[in-house]
């Protein structure tokens, strides 16, 4: 039987997002970064080229970047998702990557910057002491056609600090 | 986008069945065939998502050899000490594959098993004899990955087929590996030429040389020149033969990247400097 004269059956899937739980009927091919946008509000996460080459869309999903554009949703029930509307705290106050990328001009056109704070926090939460060479390779999925990156790296590099990493790590060592 | 039916088995007959129908597709982390479908290369009628079968995610390793279950992400692969000390070169080859995003949901199963003419895996693979265990309707088989990796896609499985693991075998006392490539970039780049060798390496030279490349065929493949070349211990005149058959062995396309000349001149100068890494591990 053809799968499209035959209507694969929606389902009620509950989703925990941010730490909020958030009950969707969605079909089974939808994509996570649909059902983020258009059930759950979260319209930080950008889908730019659609085909898991940009790192616009990315996610964590327990802790591990991923990237919402080619993971169904289904697969996710169960997990914590966690998007960019995460990083600001319940009173309002902007987390440390946040403030860093506004403090070191890191965002241009912006669309690139959920994406590129999630690749970074999943970072700092593994290795709270990245080399700028570590800071590259954990953006290394993420495009940003505005900021040539070294304002970005610098950014990450810098919450690092505010966080909590070494004070001797200064920016100035850094290579570009 | 095209709906699909969407199937995510926990029993390997029930995904044996349902990848028997026509016009199902086989997924697991989703990163080829997702990306495939988001850009209308396929409609599939159905997707049978295999990462709840049993012991897909099961990493075994000892000296008698490692079994990589379908199911174990490239991220799991490179953090897992117990394979890190088996196989180092392949976990430093895996580590640079993609990005972060990508690693956490592709697995080194999948890599192969895609069928892609650039893979960074599948050389590395090819040179330390692995193989894949698949089951289907007709039971369990085995095959190289040289084997699969001889036509594009998912063409070496009949239908219903899954690959279940791949294993590596025991490693051999001196065994080292080394791979070479060249992309256009560091960071989340497939490589345009790539190089990976195999061999027992001892104070007289080299042993069972195994060289396998990318870019010189259309699928990624052992060069037997290449070897041949080297049989004799790989002194200093065999390997610039052996880098010379590589290039004459090599029929690489010509694009905007780069033209076949310049990909052949790569592969000889990679296969050089891999060789020199073995000597020098």
């Amino acid at each position: 039987m053809d799968a499209r004269t035959q209507k694969p059956a929606r389902q009620v899937v509950e989703l925990e997002v941010d730490g909020e739980t958030i009950e969707a009927t969605i079909a089974p091919h939808r994509l996570l970064v649909d059902v983020l946008r258009d059930a759950c509000g979260r319209t930080s996460v950008k889908e730019g080229c659609e085909s898991a080459s940009c790192g616009a869309c990315t996610v964590l999903v327990d802790d591990v970047p991923r990237l919402a554009c080619i993971t169904p949703a289904a697969d996710v029930i169960g997990s914590k998702i966690r998007t960019a509307e995460s990083l600001r705290s319940s009173d309002g106050r902007l987390h440390a990557l946040q403030e860093a990328f506004i403090h070191h001009h890191a965002v241009q056109c912006g669309f690139c910057t959920p994406g590129m704070l999630m690749a970074g926090l999943a970072l700092l939460e593994e290795n709270s002491r990245p080399t700028e060479q570590e800071v590259r390779d954990a953006i290394a999925g993420n495009l940003c056609r505005c900021t040539g990156y070294v304002r970005i790296v610098r950014a990450i590099l810098a919450a690092a600090q505010t966080l909590g990493a070494r004070p001797e790590r200064r920016l100035p060592e850094m290579a570009s | 986008m095209f709906p699909f039916h969407y199937h995510r088995p926990t029993a390997w007959p029930d995904a044996i069945q349902l990848l028997s129908r026509p016009g199902a597709v086989a997924k697991m982390g989703g990163c080829d065939v997702l990306t495939k479908y988001r850009r209308g290369q396929i409609r599939p009628e159905s997707v049978v998502a295999l990462h709840l079968l049993p012991a897909v995610g099961e990493l075994r390793t000892s000296p008698a050899g490692v079994q990589i279950g379908a199911g174990v992400s490239l991220r799991q692969l490179v953090a897992a000490p117990s394979f890190r000390e088996l196989w180092p070169e392949i976990a430093a080859v895996a580590a640079q594959v993609a990005s972060p995003a990508i690693r956490s949901a592709a697995t080194a199963v999948g890599n192969v098993a895609q069928g892609w003419e650039v893979s960074d895996l599948v050389p590395v693979f090819q040179v330390c004899g692995a193989e894949l265990d698949v089951v289907g309707p007709g039971g369990e088989r085995s095959l190289t990955v040289d084997d699969y990796a001889r036509q594009p896609g998912t063409g070496a499985l009949n239908p219903g087929e899954i690959i279940a693991r791949l294993r590596l075998p025991a490693r051999q006392q001196g065994f080292r590996i080394a791979y070479q490539r060249f992309a256009l970039r560091d960071g989340f780049d497939l490589p345009l030429v790539s190089v990976a060798v195999g061999a027992v390496v001892t104070a007289q030279g080299f042993a069972d040389v195994r060289v396998a490349a990318v870019g010189g065929q259309d699928m990624p493949s052992r060069c037997e020149a290449a070897e041949a070349a080297l049989a004799g211990g790989g002194d200093a005149a065999s390997l610039a033969q052996a880098a010379s058959a590589l290039a004459a062995w090599a029929k690489p396309p010509s694009d905007f990247r780069a033209s076949g000349e310049y990909r052949r001149h790569l592969l000889g100068v990679l296969l050089s400097r891999a060789l020199g890494t073995l000597r020098a591990q």
